[in-house]
């Protein structure tokens, strides 16, 4: 869970944002201009910036140079060569170009956290708990084996918690992009996580979509 | 550099005959006035000697017999003098020689025709030229047929032909030399403004048209260094603009591009996460609240998009319109924004009709009104007024709100066009709502004007050309 701040000036897109991140456990803060922005940033402390560029009075591009310390990652619809180039040379430490996904914009968002060290190295839901740096998972403080291929899953799940994960999708994160097997093998292991981590109730079944680990704020 | 080679070696071509060829006929004419004149002083002579030994053969028959032997004697007796003079002599009686010095043979059948007429020749032998004269001569006293033949050798003539030739072949090398020399550097004097041109040609056409090139003297490489210049200044006219026009069209696209992406981005954003989270009943209604107004936006967007692109197809349809009724009902098209804002909408409207396309002055004028109600603050004020003055009648909007700066007012009218460069949601469009209205008064063949000032106001003045 880290703490991030987005500067956009469209509300709507805005507001898809925030929720999107606090989906996945991130904490945000929304501001519409510059100047808010700054003022926010002054008096709290971020894990993250998502920038915008165009924003009324200060372009984004401005505006990097006050946010030295936190990482940024511009979030804009100016897909030129040049503005990549520009937004990427002037320190940001990645480019979005709206429209996005929801899983790619979460994706990277977690990149550039893992590659900050802001990334959780614990997680603890319904009697469960997570110590990805050493790998291991506990049911009420009781060590319980899994497989490798359980333990992706699981990290899968709780990286990507609350959004509805396709079986494909399933297997391309956990299994990689070089798995030419079923998707049956992802049933079956979502059965065995179930099982094991006494979570019926919390890695849901989606009807049409795939699964889905509920993780209530 | 190959028009300089060329130069060069048709003149040098041409001097070397030309020089040739005068040389050659000089020396051809004084060789043949020298030979004429030899000629003329050994026939002198062929006569003299035949005259004197006519009278030394007289003088010797007086005291010796007349005979050949005697005559034999006496041109001897020539012989060793002329010979001196490289001349030679001959005596032929009856056809027989009796006497010969002569240093050659075979010149007898030369002759033998000819003899008892006088005749002559030139003869060349081993690099020699020689004079041979051949004339009858009558001995007193014998009766044979006697012919003299006198041979000169023309050395005087050999000797100045000689030098001659050996001057004009210094005349020709030392001539040529110097013509290739000073030729050379008269061209490449001549050539470099060629070249000069040619370089600065080349820089031009690689992309440097600001270059021009300096223009010196009076001549035809000045004259086309001018015209190049005024050349290039055309074809950087013709850059700028097309560089400019490449510009707008670019920005159209980008924001075209921008505005279309930005609603996208929420549509498809907010369904997404409609499909995939697992939303409650507050969510759900938010989200599907966005996708509605965002595709309400780009709707309206497609829409004016679409009539901006038809009404240069379409005519008018001109009835006779009644402009209160028009205004009373955008009034009440537009009442939520006012009534949210505040904002003050009066008319004051003469009752003199106008003779337009009611759908088209709709558009036009509740675009209009709704931008004089934006750009008005919390409890501003917008003003309607329709007048005929001239004969031409006359609408007028004006508010008191923000007002644009001149060089906003410049480009208003363009497509996607905002004051604000970040192209804000919150208290703009697209930017297309003028552009419309620009195209639009256009096909109702009237004219508008805009009259801004910063924290003033604005007022829009449409004047139809039609009464």
């Amino acid at each position: 869970m880290a703490s991030i701040l987005i500067v956009e000036d469209d509300k709507g897109i805005n507001e898809l944002i925030s929720k999107n991140l606090g989906l996945v456990g991130h904490r945000c803060v929304s501001c519409p201009n510059g100047s808010c922005a700054l003022n926010v940033y002054q008096n709290g402390s971020f894990d993250l910036i998502l920038l915008d560029v165009m924003l009324p009075n200060l372009s984004g591009f401005d505006l990097i140079s006050h946010f030295a310390g936190t990482p940024v990652i511009f979030v804009t619809a100016k897909e030129g060569l040049s503005d990549r180039l520009h937004g990427l040379t002037c320190g940001a430490e990645d480019y979005i170009i709206k429209p996005f996904e929801m899983l790619e914009l979460i994706a990277r968002v977690n990149i550039v956290l893992r590659r900050f060290q802001k990334e959780d190295s614990f997680f603890e839901f319904a009697a469960v708990q997570v110590d990805f740096s050493a790998h291991m998972v506990f049911l009420n403080h009781t060590l319980i084996e899994l497989t490798p291929k359980e333990y992706e899953l699981l990290e899968v799940l709780i990286k990507n918690r609350n959004i509805a994960l396709s079986r494909e999708k399933l297997l391309e994160l956990a299994w990689g992009y070089d798995y030419y097997g079923d998707t049956r093998t992802v049933d079956t292991h979502i059965q065995k996580l179930r099982k094991k981590l006494n979570w019926e109730e919390q890695i849901k079944t989606v009807y049409k979509l795939g699964y889905r680990l509920e993780v209530s704020a | 550099m190959k028009f300089r080679q060329k130069i060069y070696a048709s003149t040098i071509f041409l001097f070397i005959i030309v020089l040739n060829l005068s040389l050659l006929a000089i020396i051809y004419v004084v060789y043949q006035n020298n030979l004429s004149v030899e000629k003329d002083r050994a026939f002198v002579e062929a006569n003299y000697i035949a005259d004197t030994l006519t009278i030394d053969a007289k003088n010797t028959f007086y005291s010796q017999p007349a005979s050949d032997n005697a005559i034999a004697d006496i041109i001897g007796s020539y012989s060793s003098v002329y010979e001196k003079q490289n001349t030679w002599l001959a005596l032929f009686s009856n056809k027989i020689p009796i006497f010969n010095s002569i240093p050659f043979s075979n010149l007898e059948q030369k002759f033998a025709d000819s003899f008892g007429s006088k005749t002559s020749l030139v003869y060349k032998q081993n690099g020699k030229t020689f004079f041979c004269i051949s004339l009858p001569i009558s001995i007193p006293i014998l009766s044979s047929d006697y012919q003299l033949i006198y041979v000169h050798e023309l050395v005087g003539l050999q000797i100045s032909m000689s030098h001659l030739t050996k001057l004009s072949l210094i005349i020709c090398v030392l001539g040529i030399s110097f013509l290739s020399i000073f030729l050379f550097i008269i061209l490449s004097r001549l050539m470099e403004p060629f070249n000069n041109l040619s370089l600065a040609v080349s820089d031009v056409s690689a992309g440097n048209y600001m270059q021009q090139i300096a223009v010196s003297g009076n001549d035809e490489v000045a004259d086309l260094s001018k015209h190049f210049n005024e050349m290039s200044k055309e074809i950087q006219k013709k850059v700028s603009t097309l560089e400019e026009a490449q510009m707008v069209k670019q920005n159209l696209i980008d924001n075209l591009s921008h505005e279309m992406r930005t609603p996208l981005t929420s549509i498809h954003g907010y369904a997404e996460y409609l499909l995939l989270s697992p939303a409650d009943e507050e969510e759900k209604y938010n989200a599907l609240r966005y996708i509605m107004d965002e595709s309400s936006r780009l709707s309206l967007m497609g829409n004016r998009l679409l009539m901006l692109s038809q009404l240069r197809e379409t005519s008018p349809d001109c009835e006779e319109v009644v402009l209160k009724k028009l205004l009373s009902k955008i009034k009440s098209t537009l009442s939520f924004a006012l009534s949210e804002k505040e904002v003050e909408l009066l008319f004051s409207c003469t009752d003199t009709a106008l003779f337009s396309d009611v759908i088209l002055l709709e558009s036009l004028l509740q675009n209009l009104i709704e931008n004089a109600v934006h750009a008005c603050l919390p409890c501003g004020q917008v003003k309607v007024a329709a007048y005929t003055a001239d004969c031409f009648y006359h609408i007028t909007i004006s508010d008191n709100g923000v007002g644009m700066t001149e060089e906003i007012l410049s480009h208003i009218t363009e497509p996607f066009f905002r004051a604000d460069k970040a192209r804000s949601r919150t208290d703009g469009g697209a930017g297309i709502g003028l552009a419309l209205c620009q195209a639009i008064t256009i096909a109702l063949g009237a004219k508008m004007k805009f009259f801004s000032e910063p924290n003033i106001g604005t007022t829009v003045l449409i004047t139809f050309t039609t009464p």
